[in-house]
């Protein structure tokens, strides 16, 4: 079994919709942060109570589902909240497939009472509940309490004890470094997106990659490969945005045509839903080494510490304006923040273009270390496994790199980096660099 | 109790009762004392390792019992000591294992220790996956008072299964029934509710817990609870209400089922019933389908009883439409029906639930809710009928214009709204006008008639390849210009193969760079030798190299034989099962091998100048030319190939520069190239170059008479007699009786089958590709002709039958291998298709295989102009027929673009659909699925589709199970397309009786009278501009 943190939710109730004092419905969802702390963000009332318990049940489909094992899972979202929005994220179990909730500050009527990230219960009363939202409800909604109401209502406490898996919080982090590269490849209606999710194979599910193409409004599933096509392997996980459908607005489809990520983005009048499924079934975000260039040659420290004291929970960080009010060049702004997200401290929102502050509730100090490829680098480095072989002429070094029972090429060069080894010829740098080119690049940049 | 009597106990006890009074009187003291040697010798026996300071004994006992203890009672002696003497920790540790012989000995060493720790154990335990307590001694140490009741889930889960077990232990008596068990031990009827709120099996509905060998007064969960409730030990309203709180829980749909079978079991009356509606209310929007029909029968019940909360339940029952489930929408859009039916005032409301049923998926709850609405529709209001046209999307098209004027819409406008799909290809310019295409090219294109015609409006492209221009549209491919370049393409085919232009670009990339070895060469290929030298290079599925045979082990000895100094020529596995039909590319690779080896580089003469296999004549006269300006060795092999994959473009012109070439070669190369004059006597012993040569100028002809003079032995087709492929689609059935004479049990079933023979000039071949006539047969022996052979012919190796035998080794189910097939003659893939056949419907039935994958043969569909014949047609039925959602996809996807490029023969595509139904196998449901799918892209594809159903229906069996799914198709595309059906069709449809639902669509079909003349000018002017843009 994979190495996994030891976790324990602490709630100081259970989420629920319940009947306030005023006899009305109200939803109300648990906080809770590593220290224990239950922070209480915001009360109010929704405007479109069931298009969230929908966005909300599609969410917790996702956090409770191991898309290729029947193994149970039962890990929590987790909530950001500022006076522009909550936004909640959950990761799939099998580590393959990201959601998010964007709640804009116009789907509520109320009153943000604080900033932060924290983790929020889900629970299957809880989900039975938000499926008896009805839009004509007047249903009040909040995430935490305050204390008084705490001690009125004495709800007892609820633990969940779990393992995290150290590649779960490693993926959960990593995401973040495919959302800068996914563009808008397609946009659908709702009606025909519905049309086309139910097509989608029920039984018999392809086991090649799987494209779906655009002819004007329409999209349609197809097993070629195409320009403009979006790749998608593993059709039954986005068939979790299937029953949102029926209210959206459109569909909006983004991919990265390098590495095969597609998202989904179901798009309502107010708020959105945003699924994010990995290139392959088996292959989740944590395996996939997007982030290790970036953690192999980091901003420097002093850039990413001045970064992070400017970070306090927007929904959107202009990286032009952080540049200018830190006189350092966009360049290095972003670069911090790219190592940001992959130490689980800013998400990044491919809609707006944009980074957003929020810090996932879990002890992300094993972040780093928990990167085998760079690790193995590291360690070929110390132990003198990397030899250059032809000075850096400018834009082309070779280095000799040791590797099981042979000795690897690199090329490092501007058009890109490529290696002998079997997994950079298979996979051609599209699952990240491999740990003779990570070993190369470090030699180059001087750490040893 | 010292340690060494401990360690003499554990190693000589035989069994549990040994052990049990020797650890029965020891003081807490005592054990304490001892544990850390309990501890230690069960590091030892686990590990099956003696330490250094280990005794003499135990040092003999390992030397003695050898590798494996784990099974021995020294083993099971020192669990069952950790639980006397050591602390909770101890036994706490994961691999602390008891096996079931001594778990009553554990129940007694624990009922004599009574440890403080006892109950954090047993909590510990049944939190595990496999507990190590059972529920018989945990009923006794709670009878007699050692440990409290456990809470755990795992408790009651014990709790459920065990009371429920039926004894099968012959020597046991039987249990006696589940509800005096209960009543034996009164705490337990407390236990009950706790089955109401987890995850367990007592309300399963798996029939196997009673049958075989249950006594005659079994009794199951819910039959003991009824029983207990009636008898008023339990409480029946609490029982109702637990069952209906039960089915909120997150646990599986089975036993969901089996809680609401216990809640009707029950058969609460009329006041239960109407107790409880808000939870019956509830749970229609459950996401489980049975769990909302069970709700949705007990509310039919009230309704009935006239107790149902009519606004509330038109409220909860829009949640209904939201599900797959058709059964379920069509029940509720029943009980709306009579709910508004019993009382007018809810009418506005349930006008309002029926119309959110239009955006079911299913067209029968669409036709249900437009029913409905259309008995009301002078009640419809103005809110109604906004509603109704926020539908419109959501609808069926057979549906939409009846939804339209319920909304006081118009029609919809004529087809051309939705001619395309929404592509939007209408308004924009197609990319050239017809009329800027010469003659021919209008021709080729399958234009002449369409456009001279206004009556046709489909006409596909020419059946005749050679009036076809094929290289324009297709990716040109550029050689690999270094030996770093040809490293890395090497380096990424051992892992993946992403098209067989890459492999034809390596075979040529090392054929003319294996002399180009640099000073490093070695080092830089040194990981790729290793990793071929290892195996594991020659392991990737989807790889250019294999260890087992075929093509692949030819491929592999390839690049071993370049990337170092040795020949390798490795033979085919025993076990490998070779596909004959690529015996020339092996002979081919083979012979590149060999000049590599020689370190002769040469360009090839078949390496293809574009993707799909193909060559222009153009760079091939230049090849020749080149290559007889620089003595290049002659390759046979290479050359017969080249002739083969020779592109009908250019060769006019090719013609005309081939006047430098030698004589011999000139001859071949302009008769080829469809001038000059075919092979005389003395060309016999190159019947090879000439026959391919004569495939090449026209690949469907008898070349019989040209070949006369060569007096040659020659019955292959495809060879100078061109293949025609005769099947007939057929089932065979099977049976076989399995137990005892008096009660045996019979299972049957039947097997798709298609017999294909393959004929050549009117004869069948063997398996051998030999003429199988007894006059054919004499005439062999008789003649003096000279006999020819089929591995020399690329052209006929393709019909060689071994290619579509049914086996695992079988090198065809490597996808680019079977894509590979169609480039050994790109001009004429037939029979690679018809081995793909094979390969399909060897899979028919069956979910697609990471071992068997059979979608590589669809490739060859894809290429733009060359008509499909009859086999592409038919591999394109088996794909569409079949549940491979891979090979489904890809013949979806042909179909697709055929119908655009006018590929498809819309006759031939229904003639093989006739036949491939009267074989009785054809999965109707699939069918229907794909082409309705289909008739959404465009309107052209509509009118396809419902052509070709049209004529399809005319000539089959309309008894057929699942006939309607077809029919559905054709009620949708009749609506689309607008047209009255054909006298055929409309007489088929005729005989369609009776009150089934292939009987009502029918009906519909026949009765259906909106027409649209306009509708065919669209679907003509976008098969016009859909073929201008295939150009």
């Amino acid at each position: 079994m994979s190495a996994a943190l030891d976790f324990n939710y602490r709630y100081a109730f259970a989420s629920g919709l319940e009947t306030a004092q005023d006899g009305k419905p109200r939803l109300s969802l648990a906080t809770c942060n590593p220290d224990h702390s239950t922070p209480y963000f915001f009360d109010g009332r929704v405007r479109s109570p069931r298009i969230m318990g929908d966005m909300l049940i599609a969410l917790s489909e996702v956090v409770r589902t191991h898309f290729f094992l029947p193994r149970p899972v039962l890990l929590d979202p987790v909530l950001t909240s500022n006076e522009k929005l909550l936004r909640l994220e959950g990761f799939s179990g099998c580590c393959g497939v990201y959601a998010r909730v964007d709640l804009p500050a116009e789907f509520f009527t109320g009153e943000c009472h604080g900033r932060g990230t924290t983790n929020v219960d889900f629970n299957t009363p809880m989900r039975n509940a938000l499926m008896r939202l009805r839009d004509h409800e007047d249903v009040r909604f909040a995430v935490g309490r305050d204390q008084v109401m705490l001690s009125r209502d004495a709800a007892e406490t609820v633990e969940k004890k779990v393992k995290l898996p150290l590649r779960w919080i490693k993926g959960f982090s990593e995401v973040q470094a495919y959302l800068p590269s996914l563009q808008l490849r397609m946009e659908s209606g709702a009606a025909d997106a519905l049309r086309f999710m139910r097509s989608l194979p029920k039984a018999a599910k392809p086991r090649m990659p799987s494209y779906v193409v655009a002819s004007g409004g329409k999209i349609r599933l197809s097993q070629r490969p195409q320009a403009g096509a979006v790749r998608l392997l593993g059709t039954h996980r986005i068939k979790i945005i299937e029953p949102l459908l029926a209210r959206a607005g459109r569909l909006r489809i983004w991919s990265d045509g390098d590495n095969g990520t597609s998202a989904w983005e179901v798009c309502f009048n107010t708020g959105s839903f945003f699924l994010m499924i990995s290139p392959e079934v088996y292959r989740g975000f944590s395996g996939e080494g997007q982030a290790l260039s970036a953690l192999a040659k980091p901003a420097p420290e002093a850039v990413v510490a001045r970064v992070r004291a400017q970070l306090q929970w927007q929904s959107e960080i202009d990286t032009a304006a952080l540049a200018g009010d830190l006189q350092l060049d966009r360049q290095q702004v972003e670069s911090a923040l790219a190592l940001l997200g992959s130490r689980g401290l800013v998400g990044f929102d491919a809609v707006s273009g944009q980074y957003f502050h929020r810090e996932l509730p879990f002890d992300l100090s094993q972040v780093e270390d928990l990167q085998p490829r760079l690790k193995n680098a590291r360690k070929l480095i110390d132990s003198g496994k990397v030899r250059l072989l032809s000075a850096d002429d400018g834009e082309t070094s070779v280095y000799e790199v040791a590797g099981t029972g042979t000795n690897h090429r690199v090329q490092l060069q501007t058009a890109g980096d490529s290696c002998t080894c079997p997994w950079f010829s298979k996979y051609q740098g599209a699952r990240g660099p491999c740990k003779h080119i990570l070993a190369a690049q470090l030699a180059r940049d001087g750490e040893a | 109790m010292t340690p060494e009597q401990l360690e003499i106990l554990v190693l000589e006890a035989k069994n549990a009762a040994e052990l049990c009074p020797a650890f029965a009187p020891l003081t807490d003291a005592e054990r304490r004392a001892l544990a850390g040697t309990a501890s230690e010798l069960k590091s030892q026996i686990y590990k099956n390792a003696a330490n250094k300071d280990a005794s003499k004994r135990l040092q003999r006992y390992f030397e003695k019992t050898g590798k494996s203890t784990w099974d021995s009672p020294a083993y099971h002696n020192v669990t069952l000591a950790l639980f006397a003497l050591c602390p909770v920790s101890a036994v706490k540790k994961t691999d602390v294992f008891v096996n079931w012989s001594y778990r009553d000995g554990l129940g007694q060493i624990l009922l004599d220790r009574r440890p403080e720790w006892l109950d954090g154990w047993i909590a510990h335990d049944l939190q595990t996956e496999f507990p190590t307590v059972t529920f018989s001694m945990l009923r006794r140490w709670i009878r007699e008072g050692i440990c409290r009741k456990p809470a755990a889930d795992g408790y009651y889960r014990m709790l459920a299964w065990n009371l429920a077990i039926v004894e099968q232990h012959r020597d046991k008596a039987p249990r006696p029934p589940l509800s005096q068990q209960l009543l034996a031990e009164p705490d337990m009827l407390e236990d009950v509710w706790r089955l109401f709120e987890i995850d367990n099996q007592a309300f399963n509905s798996d029939g196997w817990r009673t049958a075989p060998g249950a006594p005659s007064d079994y009794e199951s969960w819910p039959e003991a609870l009824i029983k207990l409730s009636e008898a008023g030990h339990l409480d029946r309203a609490r029982l109702l209400d637990a069952s209906l709180d039960g089915l909120w829980l997150d646990i599986k749909q089975n036993q969901l089922s089996g809680l609401h079978k216990f809640h009707r079991k029950l058969a609460p009356t009329k006041k239960e019933l109407a107790d409880r509606q808000a939870g019956y209310l509830a749970l229609l929007c459950h996401r489980v389908g049975h769990v909302v029909k069970f709700a949705l029968t007990l509310l039919s019940s009230l309704e009935r009883d006239g107790e149902l909360q009519g606004n509330t339940f038109l409220a909860e029952v829009q949640a209904v439409f939201l599900q797959e489930a058709k059964g379920n929408a069509i029940s509720a859009l029943k009980l709306i029906k009579r709910v508004i039916s019993r009382e007018a005032s809810l009418l506005n409301t349930g006008l309002e639930a029926t119309i959110e049923a239009l955006r079911h998926a299913n067209i029968d709850v669409q036709n249900a809710a437009v029913e409905l609405l259309d008995a009301h529709r002078a009640q419809l209001t103005d809110a109604h009928k906004t509603a109704l046209q926020s539908t419109a999307d959501y609808i069926a098209v057979s549906l939409k214009n009846k939804v339209l004027r319920l909304a006081d819409q118009a029609k919809t406008p004529t087809a051309s709204a939705d001619r395309d799909g929404g592509t939007g290809m209408h308004t924009e310019n197609a990319a050239l006008l017809p009329s800027e295409l010469l003659p021919s090219e209008q021709q080729a294109l399958g234009l002449t008639a369409m456009l001279s015609e206004p009556a046709c409006h489909y006409a596909s492209i020419p059946a005749d390849i050679m009036q076809q221009s094929m290289l324009p549209s297709l990716q040109p491919l550029t050689p690999i210009a270094t030996a770093d370049e040809l490293i890395s393409a090497v380096s990424h085919a051992v892992e993946v193969v992403e098209s067989p232009d890459e492999v034809e670009r390596i075979l040529d990339g090392i054929s003319r760079l294996c002399n180009h070895r640099g000073d490093d060469f070695s080092a830089k290929v040194a990981p790729l030798r290793h990793r071929l030298e290892q195996g594991e290079g020659l392991a990737a599925r989807e790889g250019i190299a294999d260890g087992s045979g075929g093509a692949r082990l030819a491929l592999a000895d390839l690049i071993l034989t370049w990337l170092g100094s040795s020949l390798y020529q490795s033979s085919n596995a025993d076990y490998f099962h070779p596909c004959d039909s690529l015996a020339p590319s092996i002979a081919r690779i083979r012979a590149i091998t060999a000049r590599v080896h020689d370190k002769k580089p040469q360009a090839l003469l078949a390496a293809p100048t574009h993707s799909g296999g193909w060559i222009d004549p153009l760079v091939w006269i230049q090849r020749l030319t080149a290559a007889e300006k620089h003595r290049a060795a002659f390759d046979r092999e290479d050359f017969c190939l080249s002739l083969l994959r020779l592109a009908p473009d250019n060769r006019a012109a090719a013609l005309t520069r081939a006047g430098g070439l030698s004589q011999h070669v000139h001859r071949v190369a302009a008769f080829a190239l469809g001038g000059g004059s075919g092979p005389t006597h003395a060309d016999r012993r190159d019947y090879d170059i000439w026959i391919c040569a004569a495939r090449s100028r026209a690949p469907y002809a008898d070349w019989s008479g040209c070949f006369e003079p060569l007096k040659l032995d020659d019955r292959w087709a495809d060879s100078v007699l061109p293949a025609a492929y005769h099947w007939r689609a057929y089932q065979t059935e099977h049976k076989r009786e399995y137990g005892p004479a008096d009660n045996k049990t019979v299972h049957q079933w039947k097997t798709p089958r298609l017999d294909i023979k393959v004929m050549a000039g009117g004869r069948e071949m063997d398996e051998s590709g030999k003429s199988t006539s007894v006059l054919a047969k004499l005439a062999r022996t008789l003649s003096p002709g000279l006999a020819t052979d089929w591995r020399r012919l690329p052209s006929a190796a393709l019909n060689q039958r071994s290619a579509g035998k049914y086996t695992w080794a079988g090198e065809l189910h490597t996808a680019w291998v079977a894509h590979w097939l169609v480039y050994q003659w790109p001009l004429c893939p037939d029979g690679a298709y018809i081995s793909g056949v094979k390969q399909a419907l060897a899979r028919i039935d069956m979910d697609g295989s990471n071992w068997e994958p059979g979608f590589g043969f669809f490739y060859g569909l894809f290429q733009k102009h060359r008509p499909w014949r009859q086999a592409g047609h038919l591999l394109l039925c088996i794909g569409l027929a079949g549940k491979d959602a891979d090979s489904r996809g890809l013949a979806m996807d042909a179909l697709t673009e055929g119908i655009e490029n006018g590929c498809v023969e819309i006759e031939l595509l229904s003639e093989t659909l006739v036949r491939l139904a009267q074989g009785q196998w054809l999965k109707l449901n699939r069918l229907g699925d794909n082409l309705l799918q289909l008739s959404g892209i465009s309107l052209l594809h509509a009118w396809v589709v419902n052509e070709t159903l049209q004529r399809w229906i005319a000539r089959v069996d309309l008894k057929q199970h699942n006939i309607y799914k077809v029919l559905e198709v054709l009620l949708e595309t009749q609506s689309s397309v607008r047209q009255p059906l054909t006298a055929q069709a409309a007489a088929a449809l005729k005989t369609v009786k009776g009150g089934s639902k292939a009987a009502r669509l029918a009906t519909r079909l026949l009765k259906s009278d909106d027409f649209d003349a306009a509708v065919l000018a669209d679907v003509r002017q976008l098969a016009i501009e859909y073929r201008l843009r295939s150009r």
